[in-house]
C-alpha cells in the first residue's frame, strides 16, 4: 500500500520519529516496491508466454528519449557512485517508431543491471550507433562479468547467473527475459559480451521502421 | 467548493482518498460500484471523477462509457486509476472514452496525483 506510506513518510511526527522506526518503514518500503517489480514482471511474462504482448508504436525522437532515460537512472548511478555516461554516435537521426513505454522499460532495464553488478566508482556506459537502417545500442559497463556458462542461459526464464545471486539475492531473473522478448517482438536482436570479474555488455540491434 | 467522486471499491483506497481529498477542501462523494457511480455522477454533478476499472455490477469502462452519452456526462473530468492490469485490451478500452488521465495506483505517487488533481480542477 504504497500511497500509505507516502503519506506517513511526509507527516511532520514521522520526520521526529527514532531512526529505527524509519528504518523499518525503509525496509517496508523497499520491500513494498520489491513485490511491486515482481507482480509487474509476472504480468509481463504471462503476456508474453500468451502471445498477448500489445505494441503500441508511435513516433518519437530517439535522442530525447534516450537521453531522457539516461537522465533518470542518474540518481540511482549517483548513489552508487557509478559514473553513467550517454555516448551518441549518429548524425542527424530523426524519428523513431516504436512502442515507447517498453523501450523504456527494455533500455531501464539494462542500465539497472549494469549499476546493480558493478561496484562503486565503477562505470556504465550506454553507446548508440547507426549502422545502415539498424539502431545499436550498447550497454557497457565494469561490473562482476558472466561466466561463459551463464551468458548461455541468461535470456531464460528464471535464470539467474551464480554470481548475480551472491550480488543481489532478490532478483527474480525475469528481466531480461522479458527485454529479449520485446527486442525480437520488435525484429531485434539482443546478444552479451562478457569477461568474468571485468564487465559486461549487451548489444541491442533493431531494425529502424518507420511509420506506414 | 469543488466535487470529486469517488469511484472505488477497495476500502482501503476509498478511505485514503476520501479523508486527503476532504482535507485538502475539496468535497466528496463516493460509490463503490459502477451502476452508483453513473447515478451519482448525474445527481450530483462532480467536477472530477476517480474511476476504478475493476468495479463490482458495472465496470469502471462500461460506466464511463455510458456516462460520454449523456449530455451531462460528455465534459466531465475523469482520472483512471486501477491496480496493476494483466489485460491491456482494457487499458486500450479506457482510453478511448477520453479520461484526463489514466494512472496505475502502484506507479504514480500520491503527492503527484494531488497534483494532477489540483490542476484538473483550476482550470
Amino acid at each position: 500500500m504504497k500511497w500509505y506510506l507516502e503519506i506517513l513518510e511526509s507527516e511532520n511526527d514521522f520526520k521526529k520519529a527514532p531512526i529505527t522506526i524509519r528504518k523499518h518503514f525503509d525496509e517496508i518500503y523497499k520491500n513494498n516496491e520489491r513485490v511491486l517489480s515482481l507482480v509487474r514482471d509476472l504480468l509481463s511474462v504471462t503476456r508474453i508466454d500468451q502471445g498477448r504482448v500489445k505494441n503500441l508504436p508511435k513516433s518519437a525522437n530517439l535522442t530525447s528519449v534516450i537521453k531522457k532515460i539516461v537522465e533518470q537512472m542518474q540518481i540511482m548511478a549517483e548513489k552508487k557512485k557509478i559514473t553513467l555516461h550517454l555516448k551518441i554516435h549518429y548524425g542527424k537521426m530523426s524519428s523513431i517508431y516504436i512502442d515507447i513505454v517498453r523501450f523504456q522499460e527494455v533500455i531501464e532495464n539494462l542500465i539497472t543491471n549494469a549499476i546493480e553488478y558493478t561496484a562503486p566508482s565503477g562505470k556504465v556506459d550506454v553507446f548508440v550507433n547507426k549502422l545502415d537502417s539498424s539502431l545499436i545500442i550498447r550497454v557497457k559497463d565494469t561490473g562482476i562479468g558472466i561466466s561463459p556458462y551463464d551468458q548461455n542461459k541468461l535470456f531464460t526464464k528464471f535464470f539467474r547467473a551464480e554470481k548475480s545471486i551472491e550480488y543481489n539475492p532478490e532478483g527474480s531473473g525475469l528481466g531480461l527475459y522479458i527485454v529479449k522478448s520485446y527486442v525480437e517482438g520488435w525484429g531485434g536482436k539482443i546478444s552479451v559480451k562478457s569477461t568474468l570479474g571485468k564487465g559486461s555488455t549487451f548489444i541491442i540491434t533493431l531494425p529502424i521502421s518507420q511509420k506506414k | 467548493m469543488k466535487k470529486i467522486l469517488i469511484a472505488e471499491d477497495e476500502p482501503a483506497y476509498l478511505k485514503l482518498l476520501n479523508s486527503q481529498l476532504t482535507q485538502k477542501g475539496y468535497t466528496v462523494i463516493e460509490a463503490s460500484d459502477g451502476k452508483k457511480a453513473l447515478e451519482k455522477a448525474k445527481s450530483e454533478n462532480p467536477d472530477l471523477i476517480l474511476l476504478d476499472i475493476r468495479l463490482p455490477i458495472m465496470d469502471g469502462m462500461s460506466m464511463l462509457s455510458l456516462l460520454r452519452k449523456q449530455e451531462k456526462g460528455k465534459k466531465v473530468k475523469v482520472i483512471i486509476l486501477t491496480n496493476l492490469e494483466p489485460d491491456e485490451t482494457i487499458v486500450g478500452k479506457a482510453v478511448r472514452d477520453k479520461p484526463s488521465y489514466y494512472f496505475v495506483k502502484s506507479d504514480i505517487r500520491f503527492n503527484d496525483l494531488l497534483e494532477k488533481i489540483n490542476e484538473l480542477l483550476a482550470e
